[in-house]
């Protein structure tokens, strides 16, 4: 290895000057977009029919035919957009009080066609609505995708959280969706382009397999079209516990395993049957095979009342754009009806780090903004928070300023539809959780005699026994500390040594408020020595049953 | 592992890799965070290589990103930089390395953007060529010769900037990195 090698080796992996952002607080604020589904806490299965929507760029030949035309603008307001609002609430309810905007765009492409409906903006977020008429394409299930859409203003501007989200309407025959993002005009009104990358359609395609579960050979399958040459598949028994399906699929396009991600789906009665554990896909075998394993739990698929089949997904269309709407948003009507309100009240009594300092009633929204001076970085005291209006409970969310002004913390809630608010409406703001952040415990720990076993101490932080402990491993020092008592939250970073010639450590393990794990490990690469002086910057404590309510307005 | 399990472990490696591809905090901030939707929004748990699909996303996150962001003016300052006959580091440049201790970003920040992708996942990630190609969807040759060319011009760039020739010391690192990486797993 040359020396540049060998520097760009060291130096692109040495993090310890580097500040990394407040990851918690990303993690809130995806959490609070909702990209943060069930998914991810339960294992969605290698049978499950949502795919990977990673698609890769697909390049088939480009689509021509562009044609835009305005259509005229009709009453949106009236239109019936079933199911889709039902997590925007807000949204829902500001369309009942007509006080979205019409926009009555469409670009037809190859005989796709998009169309804005309605645009909501205000202090708060904008969302558009829209149809997508695929024609004899559409239908419950299939897999249309609106690629890379993005709103922008006039010099480029765009939101930080972007996304959109739709469903087949039965009754029109058409998609519905929207677009949601959290920019919003900085004046009255402002020109912005609504732009997709492409648009396409996949399908779920199912081949019938003539599959022997007992017979411990690898069978193989030709399958001749879309791109799929053959797919094999080997079962192995793990005694009564699994079944183990080990499957190969060879392309004869190779662009096709961009998107085709061949699996088996077993079939009992009519009825999909799970699988009995997480299995693996996508591996490439020896010879540029596509590989995966999934498994069943032999019970589940009893030999003469199951059917196998091979499952896979083809691309159907592409419709390459730019697809670009051009047009001119405008708060003017949402302004009417929204309230603002100026506050000054500490958000619990005594604190002077955190005044409530607005509150924004929209249509959709009711936004509460929390000016935070905490040290070293703004946030709340409190984890959960709610809000009772009118005898009600809204669940909120944490939205972290992505603007200059990073003292200003936002708490939202959706409004749901039926929900009044006036000037008098009684509205108080409940924070749950409390989650502390100290500074002051500067006193050294002295690590002795450091090497590979274990060794342990217990020493006093804040008044909660803490453990510390630390190793060798290789030639990195590692550095645990937790305590017994979950009131205590944890160390957050520690280093070796203080003034210019401290070593702080790297964090291994990342922990997040609120979520009574207290244990933290840190890593010193290269330790030499037997010894050091050890410090900590912070810790914190929980109060999981403490609670503020700041009242924000009526009785 | 869930989404939250997903996050903690691979955060700092991807807001790494984001802040050595794009040198903003602010922009590797958004753009960490856009991986990580991009990661939820996926069937995740079904991905056997999930190190080298992650790192495939963030890369071509921050390459879209740059492609973007990149106005020809700030390409052909860039590029007229690099490229002097008579190099001498710009002025704000130089500022700008006191004023940061995070000179190797800046110096990274002078690749063109398609070698950082590939002196990124090979050097910080340590993935094999091979790995590379199949992330990038390149050719391997222009891998290597996107490689060869991201060393070479990064010699120039470190000379150019006085930076001392590696240690003795220096070139036993990268021995411990297994250990760190199999305490992050």
């Amino acid at each position: 290895m040359d020396r540049t090698e060998a520097q760009l080796k060291r130096r692109l992996n040495e993090d310890q000057e580097l500040n990394y952002p407040d990851f918690e607080q990303m993690w809130g604020r995806i959490e609070q977009a909702g990209y943060v589904s069930s998914k991810g806490s339960s294992h969605a299965g290698a049978g499950s029919r949502v795919r990977h929507r990673n698609w890769r760029k697909v390049t088939v030949a480009a689509s021509f035919s562009v044609v835009l035309m305005a259509v005229p603008v009709y009453a949106a307001v009236q239109y019936d957009w079933g199911s889709l609002l039902d997590h925007r609430s807000g949204v829902e309810a500001a369309l009942s009080q007509n006080l979205g905007q019409p926009l009555g765009q469409t670009i037809t492409k190859d005989g796709v066609t998009l169309t804005l409906h309605t645009a909501l903006t205000d202090e708060n977020r904008t969302v558009i609505l829209y149809s997508l008429d695929v024609g004899p394409d559409g239908g419950d299930g299939k897999l249309w995708n609106i690629n890379g859409m993005t709103l922008k203003d006039g010099p480029g501007r765009s939101g930080n959280q972007e996304f959109n989200n739709q469903q087949w309407d039965e009754k029109n025959k058409r998609y519905n969706g929207y677009f949601e993002t959290d920019w919003t005009p900085d004046q009255e009104t402002a020109k912005v382009s609504l732009t997709a990358e492409r648009i396409q359609l996949y399908s779920q395609q199912e081949v019938d397999l003539k599959l022997d579960t007992d017979s411990p050979e690898r069978q193989s399958f030709p399958v001749n079209r879309d791109g799929l040459e053959s797919f094999s598949v080997q079962p192995f028994k793990e005694g009564t516990d699994h079944l183990m399906l080990s499957t190969a699929a060879i392309f004869d396009d190779p662009e096709a395993k961009n998107w085709a991600f061949p699996q088996i789906t077993a079939y009992r009665g009519g009825q999909l049957v799970k699988n009995s554990r997480a299995g693996a896909m996508g591996k490439p075998g020896d010879n540029g095979e596509y590989t995966s394993v999934q498994y069943y739990k032999p019970a589940d698929v009893p030999k003469d009342q199951t059917v196998y089949k091979l499952d896979y997904t083809k691309l159907e269309r592409n419709i390459d754009g730019p697809w670009a709407f051009d047009f001119e948003l405008s708060k003017k009507k949402m302004a009417g009806a929204t309230i603002k309100t100026a506050l000054d009240l500490p958000l619990e009594a005594g604190n002077t780090d955190n005044r409530i300092e607005q509150m924004v009633v929209t249509p959709t929204q009711v936004r509460v903004s929390v000016r935070s001076k905490a040290k070293p970085f703004s946030e709340l005291p409190y984890v959960n928070y709610s809000l009772e209006v009118g005898g009600r409970m809204l669940e909120g969310g944490l939205w972290y300023s992505m603007s200059e002004d990073k003292e200003l913390i936002a708490v939202r809630f959706e409004r749901p539809s039926d929900l009044e608010i006036t000037k008098d409406t009684p509205m108080t703001l409940v924070g749950n959780y409390k989650v502390t952040r100290h500074g002051d415990d500067k006193k050294p720990l002295q690590l002795t005699n450091i090497s590979s076993e274990k060794q342990t101490v217990i020493r006093e932080t804040g008044g909660y026994p803490v453990q510390w402990t630390y190793y060798m491993q290789g030639e990195d020092l590692y550095v645990e500390t937790r305590s017994d008592d979950p009131k205590f939250g944890g160390v957050n970073q520690t280093h070796i040594g203080t003034g210019k010639d401290r070593i702080v450590s790297k964090i291994v393990s990342t922990k997040f408020r609120g979520d009574g794990n207290n244990r933290s490990i840190d890593v010193y690469e290269n330790f030499k020595g037997t010894e050091a002086s050890i410090y900590m910057f912070f810790y914190s404590t929980n109060e999981p049953d403490k609670e503020t309510r700041v009242q924000l307005q009526g009785q | 592992m869930g989404n939250r399990e997903l996050f903690q472990t691979y955060s700092k490696e991807v807001y790494r890799t984001c802040y050595y591809m794009v040198h903003d905090a602010a922009d590797a901030e958004d753009l960490c965070q856009e991986v990580f939707i991009t990661l939820f929004r996926s069937e995740w748990q079904g991905i056997e290589y999930l190190k080298a699909w992650i790192m495939k996303i963030t890369v071509n996150t921050c390459l879209n990103h740059l492609k973007r962001r990149n106005s020809l003016q700030q390409k052909l300052t860039a590029h007229l930089h690099m490229f002097r006959e008579n190099p001498q580091p710009l002025v704000d440049k130089l500022v700008e390395q006191k004023e940061t201790k995070l000179e190797w970003a800046g110096y990274m920040s002078r690749l063109p953007a398609k070698i950082r992708a590939v002196l990124t996942l090979r050097y910080m990630h340590d993935f094999s060529l091979e790995e590379i190609r199949k992330m990038l969807d390149i050719p391997l040759g222009t891998v290597k010769s996107r490689q060869h060319k991201g060393l070479r011009m990064m010699k120039r760039i470190l000379e150019e900037a006085g930076v001392q020739p590696i240690t003795k010391e220096d070139d036993e690192y990268g021995q411990n990195r297994s250990t760190v990486k199999a305490s992050l797993k």
